[in-house]
Formats: C-alpha cells, structure tokens, sequence
C-alpha cells in the first residue's frame, strides 16, 4: 500500500467476520480480512460477528473482540436487539460494556431478527446509546439481498432519528432505488448518515452540495459484496479533497473511532461542513 | 509504472484503453439520479476516469414511455460527442411487430453498435423468438452487437449464436459462469461484468477460466457511476494484462469484427499505440498468453 493510499484509505462500516453457515465464505482470520482490505485501499472496517448475527448470539461479545484484539484496524461492532426482550443486559449496564470493551456502535438488523426499528421497542437502549455518544448502526440487509429493489425501514429510521435527536444513525445498505426516500430523510433528520449504494450518477457531488459532505460514509457489506464498488467511485468523485477525505474515511472516523467521542456526546444541530455544528469538516 | 489499482485510488485518468460497454442516457422514473441527463457531465466524468468511450442505451429500456423518442434522444447524446458514445438502438418485447423497423431507422440515424433489450415490464421471451429473426439478420448484415439484460435460455441463445455468427450476443449483466463457458466455445458470445457485486467475482472467474477475453466492463453509467463498473476490475485479483483486456482490449477486439466500425477502434487504439497493437489483440488474453 502506498503512501498515499495511506493517506486517503477507506473505512469500510459494513464487514460481517468469522464463518458463517450461510453459504457465504465468511473470513475466518485477520489476515485473510486484512487481505481483501488492502487488494482495495481499505485502511480501517467496522465489523461485526456475523454467526452472531445468523445464530443469535447476542450475549457473546467475545467473537468479534477476539477478532479484533490485535489489529487497530478492525473496530467491533455489536448486534443489539430491543431490551424488553432480555437477551442482552439491560441497555446502561450494556452500554457500560460496550464502553469498558471499546465497540465503538450498536447494530440492529430488524429484519432478519423480526423486530420494529421503532422506540417502542428499542427506547431505552437508544436513549442510552445518545448519553453515551454510540452510534445506532442499521444494517437494512437481509440474506440473498440485491440493492436493486432493496428498501430500508424509512419510517423506522425517521422515528428514531425523531424521538432521539442526540443519537447518531447511520443506515447501511440503502438500496440502489431509494433517492426519493434518502433525501427526505437527509433533510428531516439531521444525525442521519448513509452509505453509498445508491450508486446513482452524481449522487455523492449533490448530496455533498445539498447535506455537507459528513451525510455519508462508505460501506462494502463484506463477505457479501465488495469495497471496490465504492472504491472506484470516490476518487473520481467532482467534490473536494476535504469532502473526499471526510466521506472515505473521516465521517466514520468521527462516529466509531473513538476519539471524537467525548465532543459528539453535546447534543447539536449539526452544520453542513461537519458533523456537530462548529465541529470539524 | 502505476497499477490500474494505484491510478483509480489517486482518481487519476486511468491511461488505457477503456471502453464501458453497458451505459444508459435517458430518465428512469424509479429514482432520482442527479443530473443524469446533463450529457456535459457525463462526459465529463467520462474525462476524470479516462474512459475513450461508451456503448449507450436508453434510460427504462423497452419499459417505459415512447421507444423511438427514447432512442432519439440516444442517438442525438451520441451526435453530440461523436466520438466518445456509441448509440444502441433500444427495442422492446412490448412492440415485437415494430422490432425491426425500428432497428432501420435507428440503423440510419447514423453510427450504431447494436441493440439493446431489456427483460423488466416486457412479455418473456427467449432467442427464437420469430420478431427477432428479422432483427439479426439486419444486425448480423452489419456485423454488429446483440446486447440484452441477461440471457435466460441458453439453448435459444446458443441456437441463435450458431446461425448468425456475425452478430456478437452480450449479456448485459455479469459475472455469469453460464456465460463464460458459452463464450469459451462461442467467440460471438461474451459476458458483460456489470453489477459485479460479490468479493473478488471477476478475479474469481478469470482464475476459473484461465483467461479475461469473454468479459467486457459495464456500468450501468449514466444511470449508475463509471466506478460501478471499472471498481470491480480493477480492484479484482486478475493480472494488469487480464484487467486491460476486460476495461478495453476485448472491446478493440470486437471492434474489429465490425468493419463499418472499426475505425472507433482504430482511433482508440491509436491513442495507446506503445500498448496496443494494429490490429488491437495485444490485450486480449487467453489461455494461451497467461
């Protein structure tokens, strides 16, 4: 890798680690995920244990911070489901260890584990993740997907983003279809963040133009899909170096990297040139 | 020397021949896509990424609003920018008895690399469809390029492959496997790679192959992002030599099976005269070459 492509290195918000029994090839080390990371210019991945995912595991945080213990590049990620359901400690004691252990966000897939993106079901945890300033991670992807007709759970998203104006939510997988959905809820929610799949021609020089460069992040939805779709488009991109920067690799900085943290815990409107108003681009 | 891998990252003009050979101009009413019919923009881009020249159907191909409108608009985009878009002329399984005749006049328009269909909104069809015998037989007259969404009955399409050897038959969207062993045997059969989305799939499928002439990049730009469709290629395990084939050497190839054409190829490959030779082949491999 050169030094360059050091310098501008992707972070990739959606990589699923260790086997699955899905009938996808899961990466089963480090190195083989490092592998894939560096064949596209990917610097750091958020990931998260993907037979936690498949089997419900969602006690067991040991799979995906044994995964990333010993490589600064892989940042973990938990899947979270509603806490009435008491599969996971109640949702400040949880957030307590998601701290204590640095996972850097909370994960929820509605649709595979058959709950309502919605605060009558996940409230609590939700109010606890803003105090905390832990981002929500919606990943809309369900099995065999394909982005071409894929659609999240807007309304669920906007209810959420509504009740907690604190919170961060960041909307992976948001299909290929879905621009008259995304800009709407751009401008309603102002913590809103999503990825790239739209892959619409021009779509991330208006959005940076409309919304400010910090609305969207790059995500590859690995093992299943492949970073160099984003890969290839970001250089290329007609917006500046500073947006480039903050969409490859910035934005997600600021949500999962940790040492911003502490200034995104304020709650605030954010500006179109950063992620909290008077904060960085 | 940079790799194409090392170009794309720094988002520099890739400096190889690269010919996109699934794009789109027109509205699709679907979703918004951001100036998608401003044509300076779209080349434009095209600049930014090096890209010599797009192969370009209609937006909603052959499922939406009025087909000759449709192709106009295609044909007048190409008009404009003579030498960086190549119009298909669009038809439709919505209008079988006006198939051909609508090829004609398109095919008088001016310069025109093949048709394109669709499969979305449309009657089923394969092949050996009987409104379709008079359409490759104008395309095979010319020499020139069938190119659908996707093939679903290979019996058809290998029939029809075998009886008009001249027309090349492209499936829109890959990497098909199905495709790829046809077009081993077939060399009028080739793989489109666009929408290449799992990890690695055209590294994968060259390794299987032993070879990168069967496939030729597609975006879906004009709709989509010329990223969609290099990303994919260039960031695959493939060699240099195996990825220059595919963004555009298979392509200058096929130019040269199409003489009323072959004078794009001739200015492309011209522009790249320390890498491409005469008659284009330096670039597509085989087997053989690997």
């Amino acid at each position: 890798m050169s030094e360059h492509e050091r310098a501008i290195g992707f972070f990739d918000c959606d990589v699923g680690i260790g086997p699955s029994g899905s009938g996808t090839r899961g990466f089963t080390s480090p190195a083989e995920l490092i592998e894939t990371m560096d064949r596209c210019g990917v610097a750091r991945v958020l990931c998260y244990d993907l037979e936690a995912v498949e089997t419900g595991e969602f006690g067991d945080l040991d799979g995906v911070l044994t995964f990333c213990e010993d490589e600064s590049r892989l940042i973990p990620s938990i899947p979270v489901v509603p806490p009435s359901s008491s599969e996971q400690p109640a949702p400040h004691r949880l957030v307590e260890m998601m701290t204590e252990a640095g996972i850097a966000a909370a994960a929820v897939w509605p649709e595979v584990h058959h709950f309502d993106l919605a605060p009558y079901a996940l409230g609590t945890l939700l109010e606890a993740l803003a105090e905390a300033a832990l981002p929500l991670v919606y990943h809309s992807r369900q099995g065999a997907d394909h982005p071409w007709e894929h659609r999240p759970d807007w309304r669920g998203v906007l209810e959420c983003a509504r009740e907690f104006e604190a919170l961060d939510l960041v909307v992976l997988y948001t299909g290929m279809l879905q621009g008259r959905r995304v800009y709407p809820m751009l401008e309603a929610c102002p913590r809103l963040t999503v990825d790239l799949t739209a892959q619409a021609f021009s779509f991330v020089e208006d959005v940076v133009e409309r919304f400010g460069a910090s609305r969207l992040v790059c995500a590859s939805h690995l093992p299943y899909e492949d970073p160099a779709l984003f890969a290839a488009w970001l250089p290329y991109a007609e917006i500046t170096d500073g947006a480039r920067r903050a969409i490859a690799r910035g934005n997600a900085e600021m949500l999962f990297g940790g040492s911003e943290r502490a200034e995104r815990a304020t709650p605030g409107p954010r500006a179109a040139s950063g992620r909290v108003a008077g904060g960085p681009g | 020397m940079m790799s194409l891998r090392e170009t794309v990252l720094e988002g520099r003009p890739l400096g190889v021949p690269f010919i996109d050979v699934h794009c789109h101009y027109g509205r699709f009413s679907q979703t918004v896509v951001p100036h998608g019919l401003d044509t300076s923009l779209l080349v434009a881009e095209m600049e930014r990424y090096g890209c010599d020249q797009i192969w370009v159907s209609a937006g909603e191909p052959g499922m939406a609003g009025d087909l000759r409108a449709k192709n106009d608009a295609v044909f007048a985009f190409a008009a404009t920018y003579p030498d960086r878009v190549l119009p298909y002329c669009t038809l439709s399984a919505n209008d079988p008895d006006g198939a051909a005749a609508e090829l004609a006049r398109c095919l008088s328009m001016g310069p025109c690399v093949g048709v394109k269909m669709h499969r979305y909104r449309q009657a089923p069809y394969t092949m050996d469809a009987e409104f379709l015998r008079p359409v490759f037989e104008l395309l095979a007259e010319h020499r020139l390029v069938y190119l659908n969404h996707v093939f679903v009955d290979h019996d058809s399409l290998v029939c029809a492959a075998r009886r008009y050897r001249e027309v090349t038959f492209l499936s829109g969207h890959g990497v098909d496997t199905a495709i790829n062993d046809l077009a081993v045997e077939h060399d009028n059969v080739r793989d489109c790679t666009c929408a290449a989305l799992t990890p690695d799939e055209i590294g994968e499928e060259v390794k299987r192959l032993g070879r990168s002439d069967t496939m030729l990049v597609g975006s879906d730009f004009g709709l989509f992002n010329l990223g969609f469709g290099l990303g994919p290629v260039v960031f695959s395990t493939a060699s240099q030599k195996q990825q220059r084939s595919i963004i555009g050497g298979n392509a200058l190839s096929l130019f040269s099976r199409i003489p009323e054409l072959s004078s794009y190829g001739d200015t492309i490959a011209s522009r790249y005269s320390d890498q491409v030779d005469g008659v284009h082949h330096v670039d597509q491999v085989t087997a053989a070459d690997e």
